[in-house]
């Protein structure tokens, strides 16, 4: 059994299929995320396979009702927003440590919070977004604003064109 | 055809199916123990990980005892209560050298199979994230409804990391 660096470790996940490439934010004020309009998350370049899609509570939610779904949006070709997820239940008051997960099955899907916290079950499916050449954005819109907390949103992802690729945008 | 080294087949093997981390052999009498009924730490999880694999292997030939096994997990830092990640199995009992318990992951409540030889079939296909990022965890096994009397066994875990430095130890 291997004793690996954590840089090689990190280079296992890129490598396999049920993790590729991770793609995560910093950790940002739910203040600056969770509004009542769309906020972009990722920049996608290309298309990409979505293995998971989630984010989670760095620390608890406030206790607004903010039903957060996911959406695109493609500035090349222009394609206007689009829902890729249902709302979800409302985050009110979510715990520390607590992931709500997209769950890919179909664009009215919702994601699911986790049952408990610091555990998350397997996406139902995958979802490929984005086209050939083509870039958009990943955006989170919660309807009702939240007013305090901070998360962390995580994207894996396997490239599916040359030189596709995501990247954090904050 | 290439000839590779047994070394490079480790590492083939860790990136396709996960970094294998495993304990040492443990006696059953200590973890199959019913009485006291308590979580045994397996693994120590640094940060958020998936979990591809998890498994309990029969090293000598279980005891004739009607033991029951599920896993849990528990953060640490900060401090949370275990939850299940899988129900219990079937009874191990009398399984021969070689069988293993395998969890599923397929929900929080789905039972560990219990295979009758060293042949795994319907290998695990799903996974479970397991752990917060920045955090601290265990991952535990828990016998319910008999202690076994004899036997030993080893668990093995096969994850990926997801937040920036994750990675896991046994503990035994």
């Amino acid at each position: 059994m291997s004793n690996y660096s954590p840089s090689t470790i990190a280079r296992i996940g890129d490598l396999n299929p049920k993790r590729g490439l991770v793609c995560r934010t910093a950790t940002v004020n739910n203040t600056d995320v969770f509004k009542a309009t769309a906020v972009n998350i990722f920049k996608i370049t290309g298309k990409i396979r979505i293995v998971s899609l989630d984010y989670e509570a760095i620390t608890g939610f406030s206790a607004d009702a903010s039903v957060p779904r996911w959406q695109f949006v493609s500035t090349t070709p222009v394609v206007a927003l689009t829902n890729i997820s249902a709302a979800s239940a409302a985050n009110t008051s979510l715990a520390l440590g607590e992931r709500v997960v997209l769950q890919g099955t179909a664009l009215n899907t919702a994601p699911v919070i986790d049952a408990a916290i610091g555990i998350s079950v397997k996406p139902a499916n995958v979802m490929d977004v984005g086209s050939e050449g083509g870039l958009l954005h990943l955006a989170i819109d919660a309807d009702v604003a939240q007013t305090s907390g901070t998360s962390v949103f995580t994207l894996c992802y396997l490239p599916l064109t040359a030189g596709a690729a995501a990247e954090a945008l904050m | 055809m290439p000839n590779y080294n047994i070394s490079t087949i480790d590492r083939i093997g860790d990136i396709t199916r996960g970094i294998h981390v495993k304990t040492g052999v443990l006696a059953n009498t200590a973890y199959f123990d019913h009485n006291p009924d308590v979580d045994k730490p397996l693994f120590t999880v640094h940060g958020r990980i998936r979990i591809i694999g998890l498994n309990c292997e029969a090293v000598t030939a279980f005891a004739a005892d009607a033991s029951l096994l599920k896993w849990t997990f528990e953060s640490t830092t900060p401090v949370i209560a275990a939850a299940d990640i899988s129900a219990v199995s079937l009874t191990v009992a009398s399984i021969p050298i070689g069988a293993r318990i395998m969890w599923r992951g397929t929900a929080v409540a789905t039972a560990p199979d219990v295979s009758a030889t060293q042949a795994s079939i319907a290998v695990v296909t799903d996974y479970m994230d397991v752990g917060l990022t920045g955090g601290i965890g265990i991952i535990n096994s828990h016998a319910t409804i008999a202690t076994q009397a004899s036997g030993t066994c080893l668990f093995n875990l096969y994850y990926l990391p997801i937040s920036e430095g994750a990675y896991v130890e046994a503990l035994i």
